[in-house]
């Protein structure tokens, strides 16, 4: 071994990585790396990582499921009113319904959040979320409200078109077409989930606003039910001074 | 979809984002030495960026390569941001319990050096790291890197061939990682 041959394996070993070694060259490393244990620890190295870059095994890098909420949050967040009037809505309702929905919590599949503060104009909405849930089963639409400070005298309207129906077995809830609704909010996250079935195929729609401090807010669920499925669209439009 | 998206459609950006966010993860990934915490936190600055900056998007490149760039100029933010060193970790993972069949252990060591090779190439020049990363790691066809890139083909091939040599000297350096 001498510290010639170290230099000319060296050399080789460089390019292990980057090329295919002849036949000689593999030879001469492995001649020398039996005499040279430095250069045979970086040659078994090498082949080690020239394996890993070349055979490694698929690795699940498909983004996690808590990355795309919270950029969907951001997302939203990125389309609200200034940081000091953020204040939104996300939930109505209804101290009364709310025992009946309760109750029907366990019969729900369809699933849905919603936070919004949009910006839009009134007449140009946004989609801010669209799931598919099953046509066959009742949807629970879970409006949140986050608001940074305390929000007095909050009006809620909810308006729903036909075909549509609140999923209860009160039959004065079922006949309600608008429901409205004064109160306050807290500071920090207001959800009310209420949940409503729809009678036959097609799109309709759950007409929403929440007026408070000179505005009013407006938010639409579109729901779009084609045989076995329902395509759920949230929409937001910006806000309009009261 | 992308007019959709312009006009400030939450669900039609992220519909376009869906088919190339697993290629930008893995590459985010890789260019922060495995950190997954990291590796999000930069794609999701870079997917709030391009929100932001998609009225901007001309269709000159392919919407690929216009994301690809607002991920690679987020992580070398990034970087300047932090004197470039990511944080890296060299200590090797605990030992292996008894309980743990021969293929789990197998399969640790494999995770293991897949790792360490990710931390080497984090501590590469971002130029060597992109080449390596998408070819050698994502095994994306030439091409499609370039195109990535915004190079010719030709141009790549040395680029890569430069990149290899400064890894191998990097897993000489640290071959006790490898053993």
């Amino acid at each position: 071994m001498t510290n010639e041959n170290c230099e000319r394996v060296k050399g080789l070993l460089g390019d292990l990585l980057s090329r295919d070694l002849t036949s000689d060259e593999r030879r001469m490393i492995e001649e020398h790396a039996a005499s040279c244990a430095a250069c045979a620890t970086s040659y078994r190295a090498l082949l080690a990582a020239r394996s890993l870059l070349r055979e490694h095994r698929p690795v699940d890098d498909a983004p996690p499921e808590e990355l795309r909420a919270a950029l969907h949050r951001r997302l939203v967040e990125e389309r609200s009113v200034p940081e000091e009037e953020r204040a939104s809505f996300l939930g109505w309702p209804v101290r009364t319904l709310l025992g009946a929905v309760a109750c029907l919590f366990l019969f729900l599949l369809g699933y849905w959040t919603v936070t919004s503060f949009p910006r839009q104009t009134e007449d140009a909405p946004v989609a801010i979320s669209r799931s598919v849930v099953n046509a066959k089963e009742p949807l629970t639409i879970r409006l949140t409200y986050t608001a940074e400070r305390p929000i007095t005298e909050v009006f809620v309207k909810i308006r729903l078109d036909e075909d549509i129906v609140f999923h209860t077995e009160d039959l004065s809830f079922r006949e309600l077409r608008e429901y409205e609704w004064k109160g306050d909010l807290k500071a920090g996250r207001n959800e009310i989930p209420f949940v409503v079935e729809m009678r036959r195929a097609g799109t309709r729609t759950i007409h929403t606003t929440a007026e408070f401090e000179g505005y009013r807010h407006r938010h639409d669920v579109e729901l779009h039910a084609d045989g076995e499925t329902m395509t759920v669209t949230y929409l937001a439009y910006g806000r309009v001074p009261l | 979809m992308v007019e959709r998206a312009r006009g400030g459609d939450i669900v039609a950006f992220e519909s376009l984002i869906r088919a190339h966010e697993t290629k930008l993860h893995a590459f985010a990934l890789n260019l922060s030495g495995g950190r997954r915490d990291l590796a999000q936190d930069l794609l999701q600055e870079a997917l709030l960026q391009a929100y932001r900056g998609i009225a901007s998007f001309r269709g000159e490149s392919s919407f690929s390569s216009w994301l690809w760039r607002i991920l690679r100029n987020t992580l070398l933010r990034y970087r300047e941001r932090k004197g470039m060193a990511i944080e890296t970790s060299w200590e090797k993972s605990s030992a292996v319990g008894d309980t743990r069949t021969p293929s789990a252990e197998e399969s640790l060591i494999l995770d293991d050096r897949l790792r360490h090779l990710r931390t080497l190439i984090s501590l590469l020049s971002l130029d060597d790291q992109e080449v390596l990363t998408l070819i050698d790691l994502q095994e994306l066809p030439f091409e499609e890197a370039a195109r990535l890139i915004g190079i010719p083909v030709d141009r790549l091939k040395p680029r890569i061939f430069r990149a290899r040599q400064r890894l191998a000297e990097l897993v000489m350096k640290h071959k006790d990682l490898f053993l």
